[in-house]
C-alpha cells in the first residue's frame, strides 16, 4: 500500500511519517497543504491519502473533491481533530473513505489501515453513530444524490448490502453468503456503480436512507473501539 | 562518552507514538514507552533517571494540573512535556515553558535539559 500523509503540523506529520515507516509501510510522499496535496496525488499516485482537515491555502475537505475528481481509485481517509458534523458530511460527500479522528491508539490505527486495503471504510466510532442518525432520520446533509432506484439491485447485491451495513468485512460476507471474497468484492462495485456511489460508507449511508435496510445496523461500519 | 539521556514517553495515542518513532533513533537519547496508567503514577519512574517526560494531555487525567504537580515533585529537575493534540505541538511545562513544533526542537529541548543541561542523578 502506498501512502500520503498530509497535515499541515510539522511534529505530527514528521513523528507520523516515522511511524508508518518504522511499520513498514511505503509513504510515498508528504504535503502540508490541501493544494500541495493535489500536486503529490498527480505525481505519486498513493493508494491511499490520510488528510487533515483544517490546513492553510486548501483544506483537506477542498482537496479530497479536487483528488477524487481526478483520481477516483484514491482512497482518502480523513485524520483529523474536527468531530464537527459538517465536516464529516462534507468528507463523505467529497469522497473520503474514511473518516478518524486523531486522538486514535496508535495500535488500532494500524488495524484501521490494515482494513482499508481489505476495502473497509474506517469511521470513528462515535461519528458512525451520527451518520446512522443523520440518514436514519432522513437528514439534511445527503451524500452523493443516488440516481437509481433501489429496486435496480439484484436480490444477491441486497444481500451483500444488508451485511455491509450490519458492518461486516468481505471476508465474513463471503463466508456467510457462501461465496469468495472477491466475488463479495465484485458485488460491491456493481452496486456502487448502479448507485452512483463512491464507496461503501456512501452505500451504508444510502440504504439506511433509502429504506432499502432498516433498522439491521446495529454497528454498520468498521468498528472502532 | 556521554551515556544517552533517557525520555520517558506515557501514553498510546497516534501522536505520542509518532513523537516516539521520530525520537528512537536520534543519537543521545534513550527512549522508554510506558502505558497502563498516568506518568505520575507509574511506580518505576525515578529508578529510569529521564532527563525528560512526555505526556499526552489527550489521555483522561493525565493534562490535569494536579497530575502535572505530582509529576514535577516526585522528578524535579526533569523536563517535563505535554503533546496538545489540539495544536499538533508539543509544550514544556517546566520552567522556560514553550511551545515545540517539530521533533528537532523536543531533541533540542531534552539535550538542553530542565537545568542548563543537568540531567537528573542518582
Amino acid at each position: 500500500m502506498r501512502v500520503l500523509l498530509v497535515d499541515d503540523h510539522p511534529l505530527f506529520l514528521e513523528g507520523f511519517y516515522n511511524l508508518l515507516t518504522a511499520r513498514g509501510i511505503d509513504v510515498v510522499g508528504t504535503a502540508g497543504d490541501g493544494l500541495e496535496a493535489l500536486e503529490q496525488a498527480r505525481a505519486l499516485r498513493p493508494d491511499v491519502i490520510l488528510m487533515d482537515i483544517q490546513m492553510p491555502r486548501c483544506s483537506g475537505l477542498e482537496a479530497t473533491r479536487l483528488i477524487k475528481a481526478e483520481l477516483a481509485e484514491t482512497k482518502i481517509v480523513m485524520l483529523t481533530v474536527s468531530a464537527d458534523d459538517e465536516d464529516l458530511f462534507a468528507a463523505i460527500k467529497g469522497g473520503a473513505t474514511g473518516y478518524l479522528l486523531k486522538n486514535l491508539k496508535a495500535d488500532r490505527f494500524f488495524e484501521l489501515l490494515a482494513g482499508i486495503a481489505r476495502g473497509e471504510a474506517p469511521i470513528a466510532p462515535e461519528l458512525a453513530a451520527r451518520i446512522l442518525s443523520e440518514f436514519a432520520h432522513g437528514g439534511r446533509t445527503a451524500t452523493a444524490a443516488p440516481e437509481a432506484e433501489p429496486a435496480s439491485l439484484t436480490e444477491r447485491q441486497i444481500e451483500v448490502l444488508r451485511l455491509v451495513v450490519q458492518g461486516r468485512s468481505y471476508r465474513e460476507i463471503a463466508e456467510a453468503l457462501f461465496i469468495a471474497e472477491r466475488t463479495v468484492k465484485y458485488h460491491m462495485k456493481e452496486i456502487l456503480q448502479t448507485l452512483h456511489l463512491q464507496n461503501r460508507t456512501q452505500a451504508v449511508a444510502y440504504a439506511l436512507k433509502s429504506g432499502l435496510i432498516a433498522g439491521e445496523a446495529a454497528y454498520p461500519i468498521t468498528p472502532c473501539p | 562518552m556521554e551515556a544517552p539521556r533517557t525520555v520517558v514517553l506515557c501514553g498510546s495515542s497516534l501522536f505520542l507514538a509518532g513523537v516516539e518513532a521520530s525520537l528512537a533513533n536520534r543519537p543521545g537519547i534513550s527512549v522508554v514507552k510506558i502505558g497502563g496508567a498516568r506518568a505520575a503514577e507509574w511506580p518505576g519512574l525515578e529508578a529510569l533517571r529521564p532527563a525528560a517526560v512526555i505526556i499526552d494531555a489527550g489521555e483522561p487525567d493525565e493534562g490535569q494540573p494536579s497530575a502535572i504537580d505530582q509529576l514535577v515533585s516526585r522528578l524535579p529537575g526533569v523536563l517535563i512535556v505535554s503533546l496538545d493534540l489540539s495544536s499538533s505541538v508539543a509544550t514544556l511545562l517546566t520552567s522556560r515553558r514553550r511551545s515545540l513544533c517539530s521533533a528537532d526542537e523536543v531533541a533540542a529541548a531534552i539535550a538542553e535539559g530542565e537545568n542548563g543541561g543537568r540531567v537528573m542523578g542518582p
